[in-house]
């Protein structure tokens, strides 16, 4: 065994520190509430595609597809160091590189991926995902967006719920029923969809955290799709969405984001005196610190566990589960630690000069609460790691 | 022992909940969270027209003369509704203050005044060091000729932008022990010197600094003996932290409530989302919460009301319930999964209050320390 990161990897880490350090503006670093609006995009978009010119974003594509066969742990890396500075989840997790680039070049036809995965490790298109429907969350197979062949097109209706970053993308990848005589996950197909589709409409929804325009809902209202836009056969598109999904689950931007927030917060501690005591010394203060410094290295190696698992050819499934179920939990005890530290100052707005850690709690706190939720909820996460790590019966 | 409510007090809720159902809708609170100062005065007048600006003070002052455990189940309907607005600030802390420590004029214009509606208060009490103990009042105020001269800043003083006169917590003197030398002031918010900055706090509370700048106020403004101002201190972090237990109560259960509705509704899986078990066990901590905390904060309310100021009872109550609310609004969130992330629903308004309430008159380890002391 072997914790360290190799002479290779390390020399990446500092490049990569380098470019957010050098190239990347100051303020795209903790503007998750903001990413999307006018203001942000433009600089969102560039940094992207500075990445995808330096070869990052695809760096563990395969390289007949434009990748550099790079290793999953540097992959990872990668992500942790652009969490570590606060990038927003389209660039630290953009979905084109990230979840449909993997699936097109595993499910996918030629056309498809001559036509859509060379604009993806550009950085020139952006993705979103659209399989959660009013009725069908955490019970994804129950879809009743419908996809009828007419041709050679499909014809598709129906509504997607809280897409993110639907009014930024380019294209979306959906799960629609084509045979709905046939039992549940196999009635399935998986399309691309241009977003600039006659036949698609969005309509934003009102977050609580703040953010606007950030998820949509999307109207699909008889909307063609070439036929050629079928991601694997037709039918089995649960198959196909199953591995999309599992690449998705990944706990290292939490890493990322709470070992950068465990830094400021021991600062911040060390030079906040009360009564002519550090806060660094109190006993319930630095005892609280430590035990989050454990929880970030247990979530650490178990994300870097999955990428190593992905290096050797296995196909990690409740161990993804138990990364994202570790580290989503863990960056909500993590900000409600911070918050606690910070007392009266944790609730105020970022906006307010009086913020600590440059007003970044408040909205880390609230935005936590829905770590848990996306990406499959932490009862369907236990539920997978209890079936299909531990092989216990289902109900 | 008799866990019941009277029937005074039952009817007291019964009335609040019709009241607050029609005057205090979502539509308003939602409204209320972004308002400079969530301060709706037609709400208010019509609060003073039902006795309950007056609800502690005797009949004299225009009040009904009820109990703190009366004051608590009011307070906890409040909370359930999430009333915005200063009442908290004016009758529970800086009203039952006067009535505590005021002289007869005082009272006479104080309580007069707030019982119908006429006076909005505030107490400024926090500083820039942010906690609840004696050694962190440095604002001054130093005696000159008739008059008390105020230098100092006060933060998170609730309901700051809105308050007509504040409580001021200061020094005047420098004892060896911290809790001498302190004294409360009655000070009109318009006096010279005075700045109020709102600052935006998560969730429908205002809060604001208070800056005080060679502010004059004649001495016989002077609420309770001189120097000796941190007993009363004591009864308002007591009734504050009490009260505080109640709203949470009272949001908690309604983050309960909501949630029960919602899961035997929501289906996945081809059944509703309240079979499965996980959610089950979701349900039966918040459940366990909620009552918890309920009869921590009737206790804390009948020894207030007994005068036990001091009780480790009290501290009980607010280190439980402070994490058992927001515990109980995450897992309502929890349980809601991403429909809850909209404005739609209400259960993001109950989170942020939860972590507000959490903080106001000490969180659970400040209050662990106090326990810590007795035990
Ligand atoms: C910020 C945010 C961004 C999102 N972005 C996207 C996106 O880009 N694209 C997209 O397609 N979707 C997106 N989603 C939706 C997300 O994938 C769903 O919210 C998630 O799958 C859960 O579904 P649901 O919200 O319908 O909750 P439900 O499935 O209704 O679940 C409600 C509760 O029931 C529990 N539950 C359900 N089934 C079981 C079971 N079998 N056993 C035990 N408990 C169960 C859940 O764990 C949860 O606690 C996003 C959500 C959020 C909050």
């Amino acid at each position: 065994m072997d914790f360290r990161f190799s002479p290779e990897q390390q020399a990446f880490q500092n490049e990569v520190r380098d470019f957010i350090l050098t190239e990347v503006p100051q303020e795209l670093r903790w503007c998750e509430r903001t990413a999307f609006t006018d203001a942000l995009w433009p600089a969102v978009l560039e940094t992207r595609k500075k990445l995808a010119q330096k070869g990052w974003a695809t760096m563990h594509w395969p390289v007949e597809y434009g990748g550099q066969g790079a290793s999953h742990i540097a992959q990872t890396l990668l992500v942790e160091e652009l969490a570590y500075w606060g990038m927003p989840q389209a660039i630290t997790v953009d979905d084109g590189p990230n979840l449909i680039g993997p699936t097109i070049i595993r499910f996918g036809s030629d056309h498809l991926r001559k036509t859509l995965l060379p604009s993806i490790a550009s950085g020139e298109t952006y993705w979103c995902q659209g399989y959660t429907e009013p009725g069908s969350g955490s019970d994804l197979a129950a879809v009743r967006t419908t996809a009828v062949q007419d041709g050679n097109h499909y014809v598709i209706n129906g509504q997607k719920d809280f897409i993110s970053g639907a009014a930024r993308a380019d294209w979306i990848h959906i799960l629609a029923r084509t045979n709905p005589e046939a039992p549940r996950h196999r009635n399935l197909s998986y399309f691309v969809v241009d977003m600039r589709s006659p036949g698609i409409t969005l309509s934003p929804l009102d977050e609580a955290q703040g953010r606007s325009g950030m998820l949509n809902e999307v109207f699909f209202d008889n909307l063609r799709v070439p036929a050629e836009n079928l991601v694997g056969e037709r039918n089995e598109g649960w198959q196909v969405a199953m591995s999309t999904l599992n690449l998705e689950r990944s706990g290292i931007e939490n890493v990322g984001h709470a070992r950068s927030f465990l830094k400021d917060i021991v600062t911040y501690a060390r030079e906040t005196v009360h009564d002519g005591e550090s806060l660094l010394n109190i006993d319930r203060v630095s005892s609280k610190m430590a035990e989050m410094a454990v929880k970030i290295e247990a979530c650490r190696l178990a994300a870097y566990r999955v990428a190593w698992l992905r290096d050797k050819g296995l196909n990690p499934d409740y161990e993804s589960s138990m990364s994202k179920l570790l580290s989503s939990e863990m960056w909500q005890q993590f900000t409600d630690a911070v918050m606690q530290v910070l007392g009266h100052y944790g609730p105020l707005e970022s906006d307010s000069r009086y913020a600590p850690l440059k007003g970044r709690i408040e909205e880390a706190y609230i935005g936590s609460i829905f770590e848990t939720i996306y990406e499959g909820t932490s009862e369907i996460q236990r539920n997978v790691i209890a079936q299909r790590g531990l092989g216990l019966p289902r109900r | 022992m008799d866990f019941a409510l009277t029937n005074e007090q039952e009817m007291l809720r019964t009335s609040a909940r019709e009241f607050l159902e029609v005057e205090c809708p979502r539509s308003l609170v939602r409204e209320m969270e972004t308002d400079d100062t969530s301060h709706y005065p037609e709400l208010w007048q019509k609060m003073a027209d039902l006795g309950w600006l007056g609800l502690p003070f005797p009949e004299q002052y225009g009040g009904a003369g009820l109990s703190f455990q009366d004051m608590a189940v009011l307070l906890e309907e409040m909370g359930r509704f999430l009333l915005p607005g200063p009442f908290f600030s004016t009758v529970v802390l800086c009203g039952q203050a006067i009535l505590e420590a005021g002289t007869s004029d005082q009272k006479a214009d104080f309580l007069t005044k707030i019982a119908s509606g006429k006076l909005i208060m505030a107490l400024a009490l926090t500083e820039p060091s942010a906690h609840y103990q004696a050694g962190g009042i440095s604002v001054r105020a130093d005696l000159s000729e008739s008059n008390y001269v105020i230098n100092g800043i006060k933060m998170f003083v609730s309901d700051g932008q809105t308050a007509d006169y504040f409580i001021v917590v200061t020094r005047t003197n420098e004892g060896a022990n911290p809790r001498e030398g302190i004294s409360l002031l009655l000070v009109d918010a318009r006096s010279p010197g005075i700045t109020v900055n709102p600052l935006r706090v998560m969730g429908i509370d205002k809060q604001a600094e208070v800056v005080f700048q060679d502010v004059r106020v004649p001495s016989d403004h002077l609420l309770g003996p001189a120097g000796e101002g941190w007993a009363l201190v004591e009864k308002l972090l007591a009734w504050g932290a009490t009260g505080k237990c109640a709203e949470s109560v009272g949001g908690g259960q309604a983050a309960l409530d909501l949630t029960v509705e919602y899961v035997k509704t929501r289906q996945a899986f081809g059944q509703p989302i309240g079979s499965f078990q996980a959610i089950q066990h979701h349900c039966a901590n918040m459940l366990t919460d909620v009552d918890t905390s309920r009869w921590l904060m009737h206790q804390a309310a009948w020894l207030v009301d007994k005068g036990e100021f001091q009780s480790p009872e009290i501290s009980k109550a607010k280190a439980w319930t402070s994490d058992a609310y927001r515990r109980v609004t995450t897992l309502a969130h929890q349980c809601h999964g991403a429909i809850a992330f909209t404005k739609v629903m209400d259960i993001h308004l109950y989170h942020k209050k939860a972590k507000i309430n959490e903080i106001l008159f000490g969180d659970a380890a400040f209050h662990w320390e106090k326990i810590a002391g007795a035990l």
